[in-house]
């Protein structure tokens, strides 16, 4: 549970970094590269743990279960929210 | 980002792996690499959302029903899923895989320390989702327009919220990236929690 709170205060922090930061552009498009950079190196980790484990074996089983979790969870996102908004809504215009 | 950047992270991450480098074992004073990557992109997430021009005080009554009815399909979507996937894999970490609603960098993340194999599920998993919803969206915009927005998770603020807003319009643009906020904000608060339970 620490993390969690560990996590939600780098939101909180950073949001004040950001209210105290000046908006420009060049501020939003250092943000912008900085968070490009973080992804890619959490990437290039996850790979690198990927890589060491022989886990990679298995492609063929990982993409085919990505795959099914992908398709499955979009899929009955966009069902619940239709019907959900049809019934709360009341409008099936706005679907 | 572009898919063929995150592509080429992955496999430079995974031939560096190969070579016996697993750089998640690197550690600074007890925290490991992963949690610094992701303490940092959250921080960078937070300053983004600060400097961002959005005006949420625009919203009107109905679209603050609808990205609440939005947020909360994509949850019990993702969870419904999930309960599929644990009944078809038998592994419980699938039910995290699937609630990653599109955000694979911090889903990924957050698995690999548990189960690597999960972890690389979740990451390709949620980089389809977000493709599904960059290739989807216009196609389903005529009839769906607002309910297709839950296919792209946390990513309708970001990678494919340009998609959503020329397609969908301003008041659907709006929506989404609110949608998208939402699942950010509490997606690392359901994934920790429901990891302490497992």
């Amino acid at each position: 549970m620490m993390y969690v709170f560990l996590l939600i205060a780098a939101l909180v922090v950073g949001f004040f970094i950001g209210k105290i930061l000046k908006k420009s552009e060049n501020a939003t498009k250092i943000v912008n590269s900085t968070t490009k950079l973080a992804v890619i190196a959490l990437i290039i980790v996850v790979g690198s743990k990927f890589g060491a484990s022989g886990v990679f074996r298995e492609g063929f089983e990982i993409i085919l279960r990505s795959g099914f979790i992908a398709l499955l969870s979009s899929t009955l996102a966009i069902i619940i929210s239709v019907v959900l908004l049809r019934t709360l809504t009341r409008r099936s215009d706005m679907l | 980002m572009k898919y063929w950047e995150v592509l080429i992270a992955l496999i430079i991450g995974i031939i560096i792996g190969i070579l016996g480098v697993d750089l998640s074992n690197f550690s600074f004073s007890g925290f490991s690499m992963i949690d610094i990557l992701l303490v940092c992109l959250l921080l960078l997430i937070g300053v983004d959302f600060a400097l961002s021009d959005v005006n949420f005080r625009s919203l009107s009554k109905n679209s603050v029903k609808f990205i609440t009815i939005l947020v909360i399909s994509t949850y019990l979507g993702a969870a419904l899923a999930g309960y599929i996937a644990v009944y078809f894999f038998n592994d419980y970490y699938a039910l995290i895989a699937t609630l990653g609603c599109g955000w694979y960098s911090y889903t990924s993340a957050t698995l690999v320390r548990y189960s690597v194999y999960w972890g690389s599920v979740a990451l390709i998993a949620n980089i389809l989702r977000e493709i599904a919803c960059i290739m989807l969206y216009p196609a389903l915009n005529k009839k769906l327009k607002i309910s297709a927005i839950t296919i792209g998770g946390a990513t309708t603020m970001d990678t494919s919220f340009p998609v959503i807003s020329s397609f969908g319009g301003k008041d659907v643009a709006l929506i989404a990236f609110a949608h998208g906020l939402i699942i950010t904000l509490t997606l690392p608060i359901i994934i920790e929690t429901l990891l302490s339970f497992i």
